[in-house]
């Protein structure tokens, strides 16, 4: 991936904004999938790889080794991630309210497209119950599917370490699943 | 219940093994031991039962992550490395609120115009400096009558068309209209609807009700009230605004949408969500329902009785609006679901 990277970061700080958005759409997937795990939405994950984009612009200059650009950009956005989570905590909506109630009203579909449809939610609701560092590593690996070394290079963590926590992510995430599934008398 | 350790071991390697990261001579040691341990299958089984579901999920939130930013990183909105951050930040953020007032300028230099010489068109003044982008606007019923700038259009037939320009404002006085740009973005208005075509990329609405349907992949929208700023993409969603009330609803009926209330976070809002926006706060509505939205069109009702503020009262409510089951067929023109100020009991806010 280097090799393709190199020359882009390269055009890019001689002002080349083509080569930049390039560049940045390369790592597009995997720091949507950070910014997610951080932040456990989706409108504020694509804010903080938007706005990791325009500071990645701003500090190119800043950039000593051009192969470096991956870590240091996914850095930008875990950054971005968390500034936006603590933004989140001082300035929740204060008025804003789920209406679960309503979500027992639901009419009916196609019941396959329903199933899946409810089965994605439930997952969706598991994944934001687990702890950000779970979620992360989970999206990197299941969306992304990166190897345990390149996400331990993303994470700045070790390869024992990503294997050992995507363990423990699996195993909560299956446990809450089977919970669930038992709760609601199975429904798959 | 508790595994022995060895299987402690095992159901680790089993996690390896689904990554493909499990070196071989352990794959031999893991199936001999899954040939003895039912404990460790039935482990097995869950694990790969939620790691199906967990890829579903995944899939999911990975599919709008792409989507929202989809066309979003443009090369050139990054200025120059010279000027600061926060200049962009700040002019980021009051980008709707200058968009805003200056939809309210151009209504206010329309209404003293009007005032003063009668039949005066004011899109004379600048039209020729608007930003290059016709726009076609379509009659969806026969008794249609749309006014562009305050000039009333011809058209009186059903199918009519004729060209808007971007700057323009837009008041359907009777029946539905239908506004479609180059990118195939549509805007349906109905008998209320007061508008205006901000810029390619924004719409201010002043008040009554339109849908908006953008595809993917075409740029986006941001719809502004006075109330809440609505940014999308790929997505068909309504929004109805009462002036007199300075109350405006969001209500989306397929995709996402991000909803921003002055300065707080973006709520994002999904299909079938709903939120009501006032000066005093914001109130959610989770889904209700995920019945089929066919697309409006005809199925966007008449003319409702009553005014608002001096403006016409709101449409009726589409009936194809989310959370809401479609009616059957009615006969001859009649509004095809109740107003807001029927169904909640004569308030169109249900507030009195």
């Amino acid at each position: 991936m280097n090799l393709e990277i190199a020359p882009l970061v390269s055009a890019a700080r001689q002002g080349d904004r083509e080569a930049f958005t390039k560049l940045v759409e390369l790592h597009q997937k995997v720091a949507g999938s950070i910014a997610y795990g951080i932040l456990n939405d989706t409108h504020l994950a694509a804010d903080a790889v938007q706005d990791a984009y325009v500071k990645a612009w701003r500090g190119l200059d800043g950039l000593r080794e051009d192969e470096r650009f991956s870590a240091w950009f996914l850095k930008i956005v875990r950054t971005r991630s968390l500034d936006l989570l603590r933004h989140r905590r001082r300035k929740a909506p204060e008025t804003v309210q789920l209406d679960d109630a309503l979500d027992a009203d639901r009419g009916p579909g196609p019941p396959e497209v329903l199933e899946q449809k409810e089965r994605g939610e439930k997952i969706r609701k598991i994944l934001a119950e687990l702890p950000a560092e779970y979620r992360e590593v989970l999206l990197l690996k299941h969306d992304q599917d990166r190897s345990y070394r390149d996400i331990a290079r993303i994470l700045g963590t070790t390869v024992k370490g990503v294997e050992s926590k995507l363990f423990r992510a699996r195993r909560a995430l299956a446990e809450k699943l089977k919970r669930l599934d038992g709760s609601s008398g199975g429904d798959h | 219940m508790n595994p022995e350790p060895e299987c402690h071991l095992i159901r680790r390697w089993i996690s390896q093994l689904e990554d493909q990261e499990l070196p071989p001579e352990r794959v031999t040691i893991l199936e001999s031991h899954l040939d003895h341990c039912s404990g460790c299958r039935n482990w097995y089984e869950e694990f790969q039962h939620g790691m199906d579901a967990l890829d579903l999920g995944v899939v999911k939130v990975s599919g709008e992550i792409d989507q929202l930013l989809t066309g979003t990183l443009v090369p050139s909105k990054l200025s120059p490395p010279g000027e600061s951050e926060e200049i962009t930040r700040a002019a980021d953020r009051a980008a709707p609120r200058l968009a805003a007032l200056a939809a309210g300028v151009l209504v206010l230099i329309s209404i003293v115009a009007w005032g003063i010489f009668p039949g005066f068109r004011w899109d004379a003044l600048w039209r020729g400096s608007a930003p290059a982008g016709n726009l076609s606007l379509a009659s969806l019923q026969d008794d249609s009558l749309i006014e562009i700038d305050g000039q009333e259009q011809d058209l009186s037939q059903d199918g009519a068309t004729g060209m808007v320009e971007i700057g323009t404002t837009i008041r359907c006085r009777s029946g539905a209209g239908e506004i479609v740009d180059s990118a195939g973005r549509v805007i349906t208005i109905s008998a209320g609807t007061y508008l205006v075509l901000t810029s390619e990329s924004s719409v201010t609405l002043i008040n009554g009700l339109a849908r908006f349907e953008v595809p993917p992949g075409k740029g986006g929208l941001v719809v502004i009230t006075e109330e809440v700023t609505t940014r999308v993409l790929g997505t068909t969603f309504e929004v109805e605004r009462w002036a007199s009330r300075y109350r405006s609803e969001v209500r989306v009926i397929d995709g996402s949408v991000a909803v921003v209330r002055g300065e707080r976070i973006p709520l994002p809002l999904h299909t079938g969500e709903r939120v009501e926006v006032t000066r005093h706060g914001l109130m959610f509505h989770a889904l209700r329902s995920e019945g089929a939205t066919p697309l409006p069109g005809a199925s966007l009702g008449g003319a409702v009785e009553g005014q608002i503020d001096g403006n016409e009262a709101p449409p009726a409510i589409d009936r194809n609006r989310p959370g809401e089951r479609e009616e059957p067929s009615r006969e001859g023109n009649l509004p095809l679901d109740l107003p807001v100020n029927q169904r909640r009991g004569g308030d169109p806010d249900g507030e009195d």
